[in-house]
């Protein structure tokens, strides 16, 4: 009895520094149950939570589904365990974000060194159809309807291939931006630089690919 | 409105896009736009751009990740593996399985070169059907061949004089068979005969100079056997030939004699001429008269002649001087 009623002190009181911090209370709960009681269960709730988002921004920046898998491993196996370290200075989510960013750009750069990089079959595969959608979008005065591109898998490829030929820094911005719809400060947080770096940089991002659309 | 010379303009676009401009900057953004079309035109294709990428469908995460982060805790807690180690080992793993493949190919290509050059250099000659090269020096026609000794086409190369005797007989199988024997035992040359066995045999003899040479002596002893005999130089041109009648052994290893085959033909165009004048003349006279009489009228340098003692030494072999005499010798039965 006194053991259970200590559990659900020390539960209140994670919750209490969790919403002083900025941090979401159920992500805080969690952690502590994993912390101090070794509850897989909870882990497993918070990266499920996770998991999704973390792995997609990974996989549009890497473009490769199995690097990206691991990554995200990384990613929330350091969350994990470097919770005790986050000071709440940006929300949760935006602390995530940050070091999944950092770990990817990190791995892209080493990868890239060691020589891993042709081993990243690109997809080779024409699709003149996919071709023509885009360049019928792109010279349409009407604005396209998101369901509809979403729905044209070779489009999508197309974009993503598109997304793929920008350069990492140009790439993770536009991702944050136009996937995650973080806004600039959000952005400069993740990134870690000025919100005028990020104005600038995502205007040449955007600038790039849309040569890189027009080109396909 | 050039973008490229004003990217503050560009990056005003985005902002605006983006809903990042205080209502100030917004007011002026649509100022702009309305004022200029290539600015309207420009947000235009950022916003599509933006839709596009906003578009695209999120992608399912892997149903074993849960599982794999557990084990990535575990090991590290463990103390083992560092950052990246893992998929640094995926990686080397598809790297090395690459390789393998790569290397498998190089050495199946390498065996299958070096098959190639071992069969081509211990397989089995093609059964190729002896060559039987026989001048044909008489008649161009095919007669049933009987080989004794191989001669290969081959050495037609290292003989240095082509030579045909043709030699006519009324005791045509006796006079065959002293040939057939005297070139059997004869063992430093190498001959082949075709025969049509009722009367005319036609032996190539391939030997050295010296053994021609010995070869006609040994035929000297039944040269009064033959009613005709007649030897032909064949010269460098096809078809061109010196044929001298009524030759005499010591004639023909005169001719032989000389390095040169314009010596050789030049002899035998003498001889020709000789036994000619000699045929004309009654029982020769007209030679001997001319010898005596004025010998600075006969252009033609006397050949030495050699006489008529049968030779029976054997030929001494010199190596280096084998096979240089390339001789038809045809023996036909008198009619």
């Amino acid at each position: 009895m006194w053991g259970g009623f200590g559990v659900e002190a020390g539960l209140i009181r994670v919750k209490l520094v969790a919403r002083e911090q900025h941090i979401n209370v159920e992500d805080a709960v969690l952690l502590e149950k994993w912390r101090r009681d070794g509850d897989a269960g909870a882990v497993e709730r918070l990266i499920a939570k996770y998991q999704g988002r973390i792995y997609n921004l990974i996989l549009k920046i890497c473009a490769n589904p199995d690097d990206a898998a691991e990554l995200t491993q990384d990613t929330l196996v350091k969350v994990i365990e470097n919770i005790d370290g986050f000071e709440g200075r940006s929300s949760f989510y935006t602390w995530a974000f940050r070091i999944a960013v950092n770990l990817t750009l990190n791995y892209r750069k080493r990868k890239a060194t060691v020589g891993f990089a042709s081993l990243d079959a690109e997809s080779a595969g024409d699709d003149d159809q996919a071709r023509q959608a885009l360049a019928a979008v792109l010279r349409d005065d009407r604005t396209p309807d998101p369901a509809d591109v979403a729905e044209n898998r070779e489009l999508c490829e197309l974009i993503q291939r598109a997304i793929g030929k920008l350069e990492d820094e140009h790439r993770t911005v536009v991702v944050l931006r136009d996937i995650e719809g973080m806004d600039y400060a959000q952005i400069a947080d993740v990134l870690g630089v000025e919100l005028g770096t990020v104005k600038s940089r995502l205007s040449r991002a955007r600038a790039a690919l849309r040569q890189i659309l027009e080109a396909l | 409105m050039n973008f490229e010379q004003n990217p503050k303009i560009e990056e005003l676009l985005n902002s605006y896009l983006d809903g990042e401009l205080s209502s100030q900057d917004c007011a002026e953004v649509q100022r702009l736009i309305g004022e200029d079309k290539s600015i309207a035109l420009r947000l235009r294709q950022l916003e599509r751009c933006r839709l596009l990428v906003s578009s695209l469908p999120p992608a399912e995460p892997p149903a074993e990740l849960v599982s794999g982060i557990k084990e990535l805790l575990r090991n590290r807690s463990a103390g083992a593996g560092g950052e990246f180690e893992h998929i640094d080992r995926r990686r080397g793993q598809q790297h090395l399985l690459a390789r393998q493949v790569v290397a498998a190919a190089v050495m199946i290509g390498l065996f299958g070169l070096m098959g190639a050059v071992v069969y081509k250099i211990v397989s089995p000659e093609k059964q190729v059907t002896p060559v039987v090269a026989v001048q044909p020096t008489i008649k161009p026609e095919v007669l049933p061949v009987e080989t004794k000794k191989t001669v290969a086409a081959a050495e037609d190369k290292t003989s240095v004089g082509l030579y045909s005797l043709r030699l006519e007989t009324a005791d045509f199988v006796a006079v065959d068979a002293f040939v057939n024997k005297l070139l059997d035992e004869s063992s430093w040359l190498r001959y082949e005969v075709t025969k049509d066995g009722r009367s005319r045999s036609i032996y190539r003899v391939l030997c050295s100079r010296a053994g021609l040479e010995t070869l006609v002596s040994d035929l000297s002893a039944v040269w009064s056997k033959f009613d005709s005999a007649t030897f032909v130089v064949h010269t460098d041109d096809v078809g061109k030939y010196v044929a001298v009648e009524q030759v005499r052994p010591e004639q023909i290893t005169d001719i032989v004699k000389q390095d040169a085959l314009a010596g050789r033909v030049k002899a035998a165009k003498d001889f020709a001429v000789l036994n000619t004048v000699e045929q004309a003349s009654p029982e020769g006279r007209m030679l001997a008269l001319v010898d005596h009489a004025y010998p600075e009228l006969t252009a033609i340098p006397r050949p030495v002649l050699t006489s008529g003692e049968k030779r029976v030494a054997a030929v001494p072999e010199n190596p280096s001087d084998r096979v240089r005499v390339d001789l038809n010798i045809v023996v036909t039965g008198h009619k």
